[in-house]
């Protein structure tokens, strides 16, 4: 099966010291601390934290595409505001340090989301999800979303294929030059594919006996190892440490 | 252990009935085959059986449906499930898990048993199909063939007492198809009530105690396969062949390699291929296809046929060889302005507001583009559905018309991937005709099919995958 974006299995084991919902609890224990943090200071050093995080997982020009894609949203949110500001200067000069703030939290997530994707197998989240022992109306969605990235993908693909079969070219000029077609070529077979897997997956859902009331079997999970303890410790006390220094201080 | 008495279905939104006045009944440990043309009403047949009917699909139900000595329409179909398994015609699709253990498992952990029940159930079953190998694998790695042993497995893990298969030949190679076989033989004298529903008929022979022959909703009749012997009534609903024999078709190479234009064929030279960070598919392989011809393309999955055919028209870049029509080279480019293939599944061929449109797109560039269109919608039957929107058609209709949108562009090659799988006998016949008729026009046409009927029918000759030495240097 094609991983989420590991290349292949070797790759993974060296890097996979870490288990997959560690990274997802690295990930959670982030995005809710830079809701709360508020000083660049503080915000910096939770960047610098995940940064570090991120580079151990290797795919150095992934995230390097990565950061480009956070630095172009902001330069074009920045020269948005400038244009803005020329026809209502009431909204007041804003500098660079206005966006600092959010996109050091966009930073933060980008590489933690980054590690999560590039060391994880879509098996692995899923058997990660079962043995978080969520409730069965949260586990089954999630559990699908991910089971059918890799179908989701390739239907793109053949849907590409299909366009180009009929003489279409889907590259970048084509879809800037004619972007109601390709809605009509690509979004609408897309959506459709979309609509009948949910169908076909709900009744797969009621002939093997599934409904809201489920109680799933929890199947035994592995125990965390050291490094697991080790990573989630540092990830708490930075993000945690990083609050109460800001209220205290 | 199936009941059916005076049923009559229609669903929501809908005048005619999809079913009318069924009645039959099916003792346990009996196999039952349900075939008829498309739109007969077979899948909504399945869906009485398995309860879906009237708990998911509403609707209006008159009659009686019992499954297990339970009324269907009076029992959830949490607790029929418990009693009937199905299987669906593409077994990816009804899999909730990625990996083929945990597949096996699924539907055992939903029912709350225990960790080492699930354990033991699984092992059993998985050694029972053959699959101990194959449970750490992920079901995108496996063939069509084994993912049906998945699911076969994983409906026996809850032990019911009826299993409902739909079309369960129609995407397997005859070697899976044998195996399959085997297997629902095996589930028949464990007491297995079978309900299979299929246009294939000639793999069944052994299995069938009962044949139900369905005609637009009703039943036209049943009986004992000796039923399908009659060759009026095969014509009459549509029916596909009871017996085929294995067509013995000559190798599709030339015996001369075509260096100068005068000479009619298809030129591949030197061709490499082999997908990102896999081992090559293709090496240096050389060979020559005649033009005019219906040439086969056969051999287990796995072993290239698609992706030759995408390599043959342009989609796929070689990453060393050539290509020649008539001692004229292609580039990629130029293969897919004079090709057309049609690939397995309609709906991501299938992308404009109207059967009409759909055509007309796909003949922008033919020159007699409104004569070619009206003459691919006559001859398809695609008259009746110009302003319907493509994807609401049944899949019959939808395979004739991506046919026919392939058509319209008046390729040199055509190419089709498993065109007859899940057709009945009338739109394979079509499908066979059409592929004749543009082989006599002179265009090479190249059908991937494991579809025995359809070679017997309309191929001249066959490439058999993988490429043997024979094929790869003349």
């Amino acid at each position: 099966m094609p991983a989420l974006s590991v290349s292949n299995c070797s790759n993974l084991s060296s890097k996979n010291f870490i288990d997959v919902r560690t990274r997802m609890l690295i990930c959670l224990v982030c995005s809710t601390g830079i809701i709360f943090i508020q000083s660049p200071p503080a915000l910096g050093i939770l960047a610098l934290a995940s940064l570090v995080y991120a580079l151990a997982h290797g795919r150095i020009k992934v995230l390097t595409v990565a950061w480009c894609g956070v630095g172009i949203i902001f330069a074009m949110a920045m020269c948005c505001i400038r244009i803005m500001l020329i026809f209502w200067p009431e909204i007041g000069e804003m500098g660079p340090g206005a966006f600092f703030n959010p996109f050091l939290r966009v930073l933060i997530l980008v590489n933690t989301i980054f590690a999560l994707a590039v060391s994880s197998r879509i098996q692995d989240l899923m058997t990660s999800l079962k043995t978080l022992g969520l409730p069965f109306v949260i586990y089954l969605p999630a559990s699908v979303m991910i089971r059918f990235i890799p179908e989701f993908i390739n239907d793109v693909k053949l849907i590409r294929e299909s366009m180009r079969i009929k003489g279409f070219n889907p590259g970048i000029q084509f879809v800037t030059l004619h972007p109601f077609l390709v809605v009509r070529l690509l979004v609408v077979p897309l959506t459709i594919r979309a609509l009948r897997s949910a169908d076909t997956l709900s009744v797969a859902a009621e002939l093997k006996g599934m409904d809201a009331n489920t109680r799933m079997t929890k199947m035994p999970s592995p125990k965390p190892g050291a490094w697991d303890i080790i990573a989630t410790a540092c990830a708490l006390v930075l993000t945690f440490g990083s609050i109460a220094a800001e209220k205290l201080l | 252990m199936i009941e059916f008495k005076h049923v009559s279905y229609t669903y929501p939104f809908q005048d005619k009935p999809a079913v009318a006045d069924i009645s039959f009944s099916v003792s346990k440990a009996e196999t039952v085959v349900c075939t008829g043309a498309s739109g007969s009403g077979k899948s909504t047949l399945i869906r009485l059986i398995n309860g879906l009917i009237p708990h998911f699909h509403k609707g209006t139900l008159s009659g009686r449906v019992r499954v297990a000595g339970k009324t269907t329409a009076h029992t959830p179909v949490k607790a029929l499930s418990s009693h009937v398994g199905t299987m669906f015609q593409d077994p990816e699709r009804q899999f909730f898990a990625l990996r083929a253990r945990d597949e096996l498992k699924f539907a055992l952990e939903c029912r709350g048993q225990s960790v080492e029940a699930i354990e033991k159930i699984t092992r059993q079953e998985a050694d029972r199909f053959g699959l101990t190998h194959l449970m750490d694998n992920m079901i995108f790695d496996l063939s069509q063939g084994e993912k049906q042993k998945i699911a076969l497995a994983g409906i026996m893990c809850i032990a019911p007492d009826i299993i409902i298969l739909d079309e369960p030949s129609a995407n397997l190679d005859p070697q899976a198809t044998r195996e399959l076989a085997d297997h629902l033989m095996d589930l028949k004298r464990r007491g297995i009530t079978l309900f299979i529903v299929d246009h294939r008929l000639y793999w069944l022979k052994n299995l069938i105690d009962k044949v139900l022959v369905l005609d637009q909703g009703r039943l036209a009749c049943q009986g004992k396969v000796t039923l399908l012997e009659d060759n009026d009534l095969r014509k009459k609903f549509g029916l596909r062949q009871p017996v085929i024999a294995c067509p013995t078709l000559p190798a599709a190479q030339l015996d001369t390699h075509p260096t100068d234009s005068t000479i009619n064929g298809f030129d591949v030279e030197n061709l490499t291929f082999g997908y990102k960070k896999k081992p090559l598919l293709f090496q240096d392989a050389s060979f020559q296809l005649p033009m005019g011809e219906v040439i086969a393309v056969t051999g287990a999955n796995g072993t290239g046929k698609t992706t030759l055919a995408r390599l043959l028209t342009g989609l796929l870049p070689f990453k060393t060889g050539a290509v020649r029509i008539n001692g004229t080279p292609l580039r990629p480019k130029d293969l897919l302005a004079r090709g057309s293939i049609v690939l397995q599944n309609t709906d991501h061929q299938l992308h404009m507001k109207t059967v009409d449109r759909e055509l007309a797109i796909a003949a922008r560039n033919n020159p007699d583009r409104d004569n070619a269109v009206a003459h691919v919608r006559a001859r398809f039957g695609l008259e009746s559905f110009r302003l319907r929107h493509p994807q609401s058609l049944s899949g019959g209709q939808k395979q004739r018309l991506v046919i026919a949108a392939a058509l319209v562009k008046a390729p040199d090659i055509l190419i089709l991937d498993e065109p007859t799988s899940g057709l009945d006998g009338t739109n394979m016949n079509m499908i066979a005709q059409v592929m004749i008729d543009m082989a006599q026009k002179g265009t090479m046409v190249l059908v991937i099919t494991h579809d025995l009927e359809l070679m017997g029918l309309a191929c001249d000759c066959a490439l058999a995958m993988p490429l043997s030495n024979k094929e790869k240097k003349l």
